[in-house]
């Protein structure tokens, strides 16, 4: 879904002419952890909401925030749900500020959900006097279909554009490309086959987890939550660890330097570039077989 | 360190340099000529991480750089830090034979001059060697509109070109279509109305007209000049009598290419951190856009371009793969780094992340242009055009054709 938003904010071409009209409105994509909302409690804490995605547009005067969930009962998601209706514009833009006054000016929040569960968020908003923007959606491999329901966008071009658009057929992917909730082992293990592989063709004396996850996941990583890289950098380590069982490792092509002991795992990668285009071809053949079927994470835990 | 043998002049000055260059441009492809072949060859070639690095730690970075030049692992690479700042001497030395070259790397710490003598072939082994065996050097990749609109302010006096589509269409299923020819390789050197007869081909074959190379000669003062033969890898050979001029011209194209390449680089993909902690994303992603009514066969192109062999060096793992889409996470083997690509018929999508090196794409467009035909245009998703927009007028030599008197010099 981010990928999606992220595409027709920066107008890409696969998602024209939705993308074209959408990003003429200048929004930029912003990523926080945490907004907080409402009132402060007796102890001065006040509650936040984390949102998937902020869009902000100074030219609209409008920010957009993002919410997905495949829950199909919105009554599950009800405290979730509060806390976002308590969100107003200078929630956005006190204390920390997330997006630029002008931008606050009007604010939606939109909730993307599956399209069959249209129906049931919107009579649920409705009861609970939530005036939120509804997006149904079908994903159908690369494509995605929109409903609109729900309170209408504060800006008509905005409206129009979702209400317009019921197909999307070809969704942009690199942005990010890896689910951020649920990371897929074979996405990730694409990457790090094709992060490998470049150190192989380069060659280096000594890579520990630590750099080699900041460069494997070079545009996602700095946006990542902790949790979310603990469990990548876990999945990392497993493949690589995986990797240097197999062949490569009879070829001294990859092995660790400190194994046993406490300290992040670190590997030497020896430089193959100078070998023979076939060896090369068979060092890659591999990696993109092991890439197809990634090892399990819980067979290592 | 090893001494330079008996051929290879003393020099420690850009000056002494350049004042055995002019003297060997004077003498053409003379036979007296003493070392190598004799010809003068620069090449302007593309180098990561050297800009603010110390005088100190130089001389390492150019011998870490350039060693991947020598052909074989028992050959050596001696690199001499000269007088001045900046100016090395790399002499590789092999079983039968040395090779010089001369490296300048300050006047344009990204953009490296390398000067030989030795002969062209040898020298753009060692180039491609160089550029295979580390990730922070590249030659610099002048697409076809480059060389058709940069002419450093000389006179085209020949031309070069090269299309060979029939790789890419052996492994069609179809076999041949009906694009026209498959294969146009061809030079013409010659004197005046070569360029006019360039436009001539262009009108009739405009897909498959590629340049590859164009001789340029340049006038200084008087009987002043320099005959400037450059491909489109970077590379010249040069003959005249005026070494400045040729000077210039590296100038002028390490000028142009630069503020094209900073220009893809500025669209690379990556999240900002602002004040307020939260990541804002910067960038777009670059089209690679067919145009007419050429499509791309997305299996027999994924077969093709992403074989990890020569010209496009490029392997990829597929996310999705169909016959009218193909999600790859790309290794660039001479960058030794990763790009998303999406291919579909009538795209392709690189997403270049920020800090990526811009060369990327300029290689990758100017070998689709090589294989597929002038067939393409590059564009990022905020509508910027790239490596086709018009060329600063006040370098262009494009109104000097027609105000041309011949002068026997050819």
């Amino acid at each position: 879904m981010t990928n999606l938003f992220l595409g027709l904010a920066k107008g890409a071409r696969r998602l024209r002419p939705a993308s074209t009209r959408f990003s003429a409105l200048r929004y930029e994509a912003l990523v926080e952890e945490k907004v907080k909302v409402g009132p402060p409690d007796e102890h001065g804490n006040r509650r936040s909401i984390a949102p998937d995605l902020l869009l902000y547009s100074q030219q609209a005067e409008n920010s957009l925030v993002l919410e997905y969930t495949r829950d199909s009962n919105p009554r599950r998601k009800n405290d979730q749900f509060n806390r976002y209706g308590m969100l107003n514009g200078s929630d956005l833009t006190n204390g920390r500020p997330y997006v630029p006054k002008k931008a606050a000016h009007s604010h939606d929040v939109t909730v993307v959900i599956p399209r069959r569960s249209l129906r049931s968020y919107e009579a649920y908003a409705k009861s609970e006097g939530h005036n939120f923007a509804l997006l149904g959606c079908s994903p159908v491999r690369s494509s995605v279909s929109l409903s609109k329901a729900g309170s209408p966008f504060s800006v008509k071009e905005v409206d129009k554009i979702f209400s317009e658009t019921t197909s999307l057929p070809e969704i942009p992917t690199g942005y990010f490309s890896f689910c951020q909730e649920e990371p897929d082992a074979k996405d990730l293990a694409r990457k790090i086959g094709a992060h490998l592989i470049a150190l192989l063709q380069e060659g280096v004396e000594s890579v520990s987890i630590d750099e080699f996850c900041p460069a494997c996941y070079a545009l996602e990583w700095p946006i990542m939550g902790q949790e979310l890289k603990q469990r990548v950098r876990k999945q990392t380590r497993v493949f690589l660890t995986a990797v240097q069982k197999t062949e490569i490792a009879k070829m001294h092509l990859l092995y660790r330097i400190n194994a046993g002991s406490n300290s992040p795992a670190m590997w030497s990668i020896r430089n193959i570039s100078e070998e023979p285009f076939n060896v090369q071809q068979s060092v890659w053949a591999h990696l993109f077989a092991m890439a197809k079927r990634p090892p399990q994470l819980e067979l290592f835990d | 360190m090893q001494a330079p043998d008996d051929f290879t002049p003393v020099i420690q000055t850009r000056r002494a340099l350049f004042n055995i260059l002019e003297g060997q441009m004077r003498r053409g492809d003379d036979s007296d000529l003493k070392i190598g072949t004799g010809q003068v060859k620069t090449a302007v070639v593309e180098v990561d991480g050297y800009g603010g690095i110390s005088q100190s730690d130089a001389t390492a970075f150019v011998e870490r750089t350039m060693r991947f030049g020598a052909s074989r692992k028992r050959d050596t690479c001696t690199v001499t830090a000269l007088d001045e700042e900046g100016f090395f001497q790399v002499i590789y030395s092999g079983r039968k034979s040395d090779f010089t070259i001369w490296v300048d790397t300050l006047t344009d710490p990204r953009y490296w001059l390398a000067f030989t003598l030795d002969r062209a072939e040898g020298f753009d082994r060692l180039l491609d060697r160089t550029a295979e065996g580390t990730k922070h050097f590249d030659r610099i990749w002048l697409w076809p509109q480059f060389l058709e609109r940069e002419h450093f302010g000389g006179v085209v006096r020949g031309f070069g070109l090269w299309y060979d589509y029939n790789t890419y269409l052996s492994k069609l299923p179809g076999g041949f279509d009906d694009f026209g020819p498959s294969i146009l390789k061809m030079q013409i050197w010659g004197g005046r109305g070569t360029w006019e007869f360039y436009e001539y081909l262009r009108q009739g074959y405009q897909d498959q007209v590629i340049l590859s190379r164009i001789l340029v000669k340049k006038r200084g003062e008087a009987q002043a000049y320099a005959d400037e033969n450059l491909s489109y890898a970077g590379k010249f050979v040069v003959k005249g009598n005026d070494f400045s001029l040729h000077h210039d011209t590296l100038n002028q194209l390490r000028t142009q290419y630069r503020k094209e390449i900073s220009r893809v680089e500025a669209v690379g993909l990556g999240w900002t951190t602002l004040e307020s902690g939260a990541h804002r994303l910067e960038g777009y992603a670059i089209n690679i856009v067919p145009e007419g009514n050429f499509r791309i066969d997305v299996q027999a192109f994924k077969g093709y371009v992403f074989s990890g062999a020569k010209p496009f060096r490029l392997v990829g793992l597929p996310a999705e793969e169909s016959k009218t889409r193909l999600v790859m996470d790309v290794v660039d083997l001479h960058m030794k780094t990763t790009m998303r690509f999406e291919i579909y018929p009538d795209l392709i999508t690189i997403y270049l992340k920020k800090g990526q090196c811009g060369n990327s794409i300029a290689r990758f467009y100017t070998n689709l242009q090589h294989y597929f035909g002038a067939r393409f245009s590059v564009e990022a998703d905020n509508g910027e055009r790239f490596f086709d927009t018009a060329i600063d007028e006040s370098i262009s030599g494009a109104g000097e054709r027609s105000q041309e008197t011949p002068t026997g010099i050819d």
